[in-house]
């Protein structure tokens, strides 16, 4: 037989999706930046975050150093502040991510972008003034806890982000929720648009399903028109406060911890909103939306019983 | 931005930047495979100065070659036979030897009867039939005789799927292609509708069953013209994978009842019959890079792999993909001296650069694979349940309704192999099936949930 040249030999099919988990990952990321822009901009530039709290503390020095003692204008660091936080929190996810995967002896894929999306997710539900070694124990709490032991992404059966967010607030509610700040995702009602319109571009790019995110909507509205009393008539209020767009869009729609099936997925984010507006209307805590997300990803492998019907082509 | 050897490759950077943006940008949403609806010329490949019949083109079973290196051969004698199995000889010639050849579906190295051919025209090998009034033994016997098969994961004698013993309500012959980007069965109808018409009713007669002409719904109105009373056109939706035969056979009618027969084997059938002429070509679609459908030829059966993509401008570099078959159930070839045998409808060429490679990711449940699949089926859980060897798990979940179409896999978002996942869980399901016949069931409760 004449000699041929190598040819790769693979298995069916042969066309395939050029998407991966890293692009997904990646993917959420970057739809995620606007509002992480926005958010630290409505929050004030540097000095306005400084007064705020103590991430930029941290940096201050830095600051003075590049911008007094080299020469760098202000200009390149007047997001410092909120962005500060962020990028913080985005770091210390992968950080977590490797030192978990090397103490667990596991094949490293922190580049998979999924710890830095869990971090940033963190950092946008937090205000910029939480300190940031509050700020990296609740990222390390949430890769270790809520991903790691569990076996990675593909296997948590809870939210990461959920989890992390929820840890810091049990433990250090006034760094959380502080009577004068709000988070970054939260910070004006513009961000909480940008976001809505980061969740179309997502949708667009086949990632996410229009199920969770449009259930969630429509099940604060609907649970929150019903509870009007306890919530005070504010209905509007309910999507421009707290993380129930970004929640909606980011953290609901995590493919892992959310059903499969396309009504299960509807379900699931109509229950989402339900628990919102109902911890809202007569919880203790400021906000519902990592309690929500918990108690519907517990629900999930329930929800996803609710299957479509097979087609039978064998008798 | 510098190359292995040392060149500036700034626009290659550019063009992989583009993509990845691109690919970035497409998610799941771009995988969707329309089917052909209108066809290229069919040009025709010269006969090659030998062509090679391996064993591999004929059903399992116990069969040997009927011919011995030197003898000289006659059109439609057998080449290789046993049981109810022939291989006729598609022209007359002279066996050069009997060698070896890669099988198509598997690459194993398999005994190959080469025969160098006498040019001439093609000559009848059997004695004329009259398609419309002769005995029904006798074209049966005539499609025994003349090797005709029908081709899906394995090649069995189109007289068996034809008369089952349970009998079949319908026949279909499918004039659309089973894959996307190959356009050789609705190229074949495009040729001649009224002779897919002639060859529906043969085969039905045969049969005894209704017949059916599956087009894509934009040749429905000319299917519909050409079909008289006796047959039925069938419009298909031009998505893959609506065009495979267990999906068409839903269409058509219950379960169990239906036989599915691709036009080109009907077409060989009717002119088995009618004019007595041994099959002796198949037409092939040559599909290139970037999905391009490069033509449809005419082939000698028995001819090479190398002269289809020759003759369709294709040049296979190191670390391309070539595949025998089509882009979603089609098998990589490690040669391009393989031989194309009666059940290949289509040549590929996959780049280098289009490859996807499987990944031995976790799943992520994302649901791609529940929304391409055709049958609904649970993917990502048949698939994890098989890939821990949770074999019985996988049975509570329809497992044997999969068609094996590989839609799952070419959208799935952590790259895994989730059709090698399916095949695993059912050939260990038979295994274990095998075994219960022998020793007493234990047959575990199946429960299902469905809305």
């Amino acid at each position: 037989m004449p000699k041929s040249p190598l040819f790769v030999v693979g298995a069916a099919p042969h066309w395939r999706t050029r998407s991966s988990i890293p692009r997904m990952n990646w993917a959420f990321v970057l739809c995620l930046l606007p509002t992480a822009v926005l958010g630290s901009v409505a929050h004030g530039f540097g000095p306005k975050a400084a007064a705020l709290g103590a991430t930029y503390e941290t940096v201050g020095p830095l600051v003075r150093i590049l911008s007094v003692e080299m020469g760098v204008g202000s200009g390149p660091l007047w997001m410092l502040g909120a962005l500060g936080t962020l990028a913080l929190a985005t770091g210390a996810g992968i950080l977590a991510e490797y030192a978990c995967q090397v103490v667990m002896r596991q094949p490293y894929r922190a580049h998979d972008g999924h710890a830095a999306l869990m971090g940033l997710l963190i950092g946008l539900m937090l205000p910029p003034s939480v300190p940031w070694w509050v700020l990296v124990i609740g990222v390390f709490a949430a890769i270790l806890v809520g991903k790691a032991v569990f076996g990675g992404q593909g296997s948590y059966p809870l939210h990461p982000a959920a989890i992390g967010v929820l840890i810091l607030l049990a433990s250090w509610p006034g760094y959380v929720y502080p009577v004068e700040n709000s988070s970054i995702a939260s910070a004006h009602p513009a961000v909480v648009t940008v976001t809505a319109l980061s969740g179309v571009l997502l949708w667009m790019t086949g990632y996410i399903r229009w199920q969770i995110p449009a259930g969630v909507l429509l099940g604060t509205l609907v649970t929150s028109l019903a509870l009007w009393g306890p919530l005070d008539g504010d209905i509007l209020g309910q999507f421009t406060s707290g993380h129930v767009v970004l929640a909606a869009v980011f953290v609901a729609t995590d493919s892992t911890c959310s059903p499969a099936n396309r009504k299960a997925m509807l379900a699931h984010g109509v229950g989402i909103g339900f628990f919102v507006a109902l911890i809202r209307a007569f919880g203790i805590w400021p906000d519902a939306v990592p309690f929500a997300v918990l108690l519907m990803c517990i629900l999930n492998p329930l929800l996803d019983r609710w299957r479509p019907l097979v087609r039978k082509v064998v008798a | 931005m510098l190359a292995r050897d040392g060149s500036i490759r700034g626009v290659a950077v550019l063009h992989e930047i583009i993509h990845e943006v691109r690919d970035f940008l497409s998610g799941w949403r771009s995988t969707r495979y329309g089917l052909a609806g209108s066809a290229l010329p069919i040009s025709d490949l010269p006969q090659p100065p030998e062509l090679c019949f391996p064993r591999s083109s004929a059903p399992v079973g116990d069969v040997g070659p009927a011919v011995k290196a030197g003898d000289a051969v006659v059109t439609g004698q057998a080449l290789w036979s046993g049981g109810d199995v022939l291989l006729p000889c598609p022209v007359r010639g002279r066996v050069r030897s009997i060698g070896s050849a890669p099988d198509l579906r598997g690459g194993a190295l398999g005994p190959a009867i080469c025969v160098e051919p006498e040019q001439g025209p093609a000559t009848p090998a059997f004695q004329p039939l009259d398609p419309t009034s002769a005995d029904v033994g006798a074209v049966a016997g005539r499609l025994r005789e003349a090797g005709l098969l029908v081709w899906e994961q394995e090649p069995r004698p189109l007289v068996g799927a034809l008369r089952p013993a349970s009998g079949l309500d319908a026949l279909v012959v499918a004039a659309v292609d089973r894959e996307p980007g190959v356009c050789s069965q609705i190229a074949v109808f495009r040729e001649s509708p009224s002779e897919a018409v002639s060859a529906a009713r043969l085969l039905a007669r045969v049969a005894g069953a209704t017949a059916l002409l599956a087009v894509p719904e934009s040749a429905l109105a000319d299917a519909e013209n050409a079909c008289g009373a006796s047959v039925r056109a069938l419009a298909v939706p031009q998505v893959y994978p609506e065009s495979l035969p267990p999906l068409l056979a839903l269409r058509a009618g219950a379960p169990g009842r239906v036989a599915v027969v691709a036009l080109d084997v009907a077409l060989d059938a009717l002119r088995a019959v009618r004019d007595g002429l041994a099959p002796s070509t198949r037409v092939v679609t040559a599909i290139g890079p970037h999905r391009h459908t490069a033509g449809v030829w005419r082939v000698p059966l028995g001819t090479r792999l190398d002269r289809v993509l020759e003759a369709a401008g294709l040049h296979p570099a190191p670390g391309d993909e070539i595949l025998a078959g089509g882009p979603l159930r089609g098998h990589a070839q490690y040669t391009t001296q393989a031989i194309l045998d009666g059940g290949i409808d289509a040549v590929v060429l996959v780049g280098s650069r289009e490859i996807v490679p499987f990944e031995p990711e976790p799943c992520v449940n994302c649901g791609n694979c529940i929304d391409a699949c055709p049958i609904h089926l649970q993917v990502q859980l048949i698939g994890r349940y098989a890939e821990f060897g949770l074999f019985d798990r996988t049975s509570e979940f329809h497992i044997d309704q999969c068609i094996e179409c590989g839609m799952c896999a070419s959208v799935c978002t952590a790259r895994r192999s989730l059709v090698q996942y399916l095949r695993l869980a059912r050939k260990e399901l038979r295994k274990a099936a095998a075994e219960n016949a022998a020793a007493p069931p234990a047959a575990p409760a199946a429960r299902e949930v469905t809305e």
